[in-house]
C-alpha cells in the first residue's frame, strides 16, 4: 500500500530539516570560532597542554601504583617470576654501574684539569624523577616525569640518567609533572665535542636515541669516540657508532647512539637551574 | 552509540597507557573504518600532541598528529567511500 503524504507535511518536514541544518552550521561555526579563538589568543596550547597532563599524570600515576601493587602480588605468588624480576633488575644495575666506570678516566682527567684551573669546583643540584611516559609512546622523543614546579623545575633545566648521561633538557613544566625534549628527538639541534681532540659542532638528533654529524673528511674521528656536551663538567652524550666517508664529498657522516636506551629509563635526574653551589 | 563509546575509552586508555604509540593508531583506523564519521581521531591527534609534543620534530611543529588525524580520516574516508562493503553509507 503506498500512502501519499499531503504537500503540505512534505514542505514542514523539509522546513525543519532545513532549520535544524542551519542550526548544526550555527554550532559548528561557533564552536569553530570559539577552538581557533582559545589558540590564538588565549594560549590555547598552554591551556589545553595543562589540561590534558594534568589527567594524564593522575591516570599515570594510578597506573604506576597499580603496577607496583600487582607486580608485589606476582612476586608473592611466583616465586620462579620474582627470580626473573631481580635478575632484570639486578643487571639494569650493572649496566648503569659499567656505564659510570666507563666515565671513570674521563672525570679522572677533568678532575686534574681542574686542579690545574685554580681548583674550582661545581657540584650539581640534581632531583631524582621517575618517568611516567617515554618515547615509545609517541613519535616524538619525549619523556614526561613526575616532578613540575612543585620541585623548583624550570624550563631549560638538563636532564641526567645514572649520573652523568645526558639525555635531554625540560620544555614544559606543570605543576606537578615536566616534559623533557631527548637530544636525539628529530630535528633537535646540541652543541657537542666530539673525538679526541674535542672537536666543537652541532648534532642532529635522528630520533630513536640516533644522531648525526657532520665533519670535513680531513678530521679525525674513529668508532668508539665519546661524544660529550661542552662544559665545566663534561656529560656523555654517545659513542660515535658508524663513519660515512665518501669520496666525491668533502665531509663525512658521523652516526652516533645514546650510551641509555630511552626506552628503558625509568628514573632520570634533572640539574635544577640555582645549581652552581660553589665550594 | 553504546559501541562507539566504549571504543572512544579503549582509544583514549591506550593514548595514555599503551606501551607502543601505533598500538593507538591502529585501533584509530580500524574506529575509522568502523563507524560512521569517526572525528574522534582527529581529537585523540590532538591530545596525543598536546601530552608528548615537543622539541623540533617536524620542523617545530607542534600539530604533527592533529593533521595526521585529519589527513588519515580524510584518506579513510574516501577510500571507504570506493569500496564495496562501506558503498551504502
Amino acid at each position: 500500500m503506498i500512502i501519499y503524504y499531503p504537500r503540505l507535511a512534505g514542505d514542514r518536514f523539509a522546513s525543519m530539516r532545513k532549520q535544524r541544518n542551519i542550526q548544526k552550521r550555527t554550532i559548528t561555526f561557533f564552536v569553530t570560532v570559539g577552538l581557533v579563538s582559545i589558540f590564538l589568543f588565549a594560549d590555547g596550547y598552554g591551556f589545553l597542554s595543562r589540561s590534558v597532563g594534568f589527567m594524564a599524570v593522575s591516570l599515570w600515576k594510578t597506573q604506576n601504583y597499580a603496577g607496583n601493587l600487582w607486580g608485589g602480588f606476582r612476586n608473592l605468588v611466583r616465586s620462579k617470576k620474582s627470580l626473573v624480576d631481580e635478575n632484570t633488575k639486578l643487571k639494569e644495575d650493572l649496566r648503569v654501574l659499567s656505564m659510570k666506570l666507563l666515565d671513570r678516566n674521563l672525570l679522572f682527567e677533568e678532575n686534574l684539569d681542574l686542579k690545574e684551573a685554580m681548583g674550582r669546583s661545581v657540584l650539581d643540584r640534581t632531583v631524582l624523577a621517575s618517568v611516567l611516559a617515554g618515547p615509545g609512546q609517541s613519535l616524538y622523543d619525549t619523556l614526561i616525569i613526575d616532578i613540575g614546579e612543585d620541585f623548583g623545575v624550570e624550563i631549560g633545566d638538563e636532564v641526567l640518567y645514572a649520573g652523568n648521561i645526558m639525555i635531554g633538557k625540560v620544555t614544559e613544566v606543570l605543576k606537578r609533572s615536566s616534559k623533557v625534549v631527548l637530544f636525539s628527538s628529530p630535528g633537535e639541534l646540541t652543541d657537542v665535542l666530539v673525538g679526541d681532540e674535542k672537536i666543537t659542532t652541532t648534532a642532529k638528533g635522528r630520533a630513536g636515541g640516533n644522531y648525526e654529524i657532520r665533519l670535513p673528511r680531513d678530521i679525525a674521528i674513529a668508532e668508539g669516540d665519546v661524544v660529550l656536551l661542552p662544559g665545566i663538567m663534561p656529560r656523555i652524550v654517545g659513542y660515535v657508532e658508524y663513519i660515512d666517508v665518501k669520496t666525491s664529498d668533502p665531509f663525512k657522516l658521523i652516526l652516533f647512539r645514546d650510551v641509555v636506551d630511552s626506552r628503558q629509563v625509568r628514573e632520570v635526574e634533572v640539574v635544577l637551574r640555582d645549581k652552581e653551589i660553589k665550594k | 552509540m553504546t559501541r562507539r563509546i566504549i571504543v572512544d575509552i579503549v582509544v583514549i586508555l591506550s593514548i595514555f597507557c599503551a606501551p607502543l604509540w601505533w598500538i593507538t593508531v591502529c585501533l584509530l583506523v580500524f574506529a575509522t573504518f568502523f563507524f560512521k564519521r569517526y572525528y574522534e581521531i582527529i581529537l585523540a591527534g590532538l591530545i596525543l600532541d598536546l601530552l608528548y609534543g615537543g622539541g623540533a620534530f617536524f620542523w617545530g611543529f607542534r600539530f604533527v598528529y592533529t593533521v595526521s588525524g585529519m589527513v588519515l580520516y580524510v584518506a579513510l574516508t574516501t577510500f571507504k567511500k570506493q569500496t564495496r562493503f562501506y558503498a551504502g553509507e
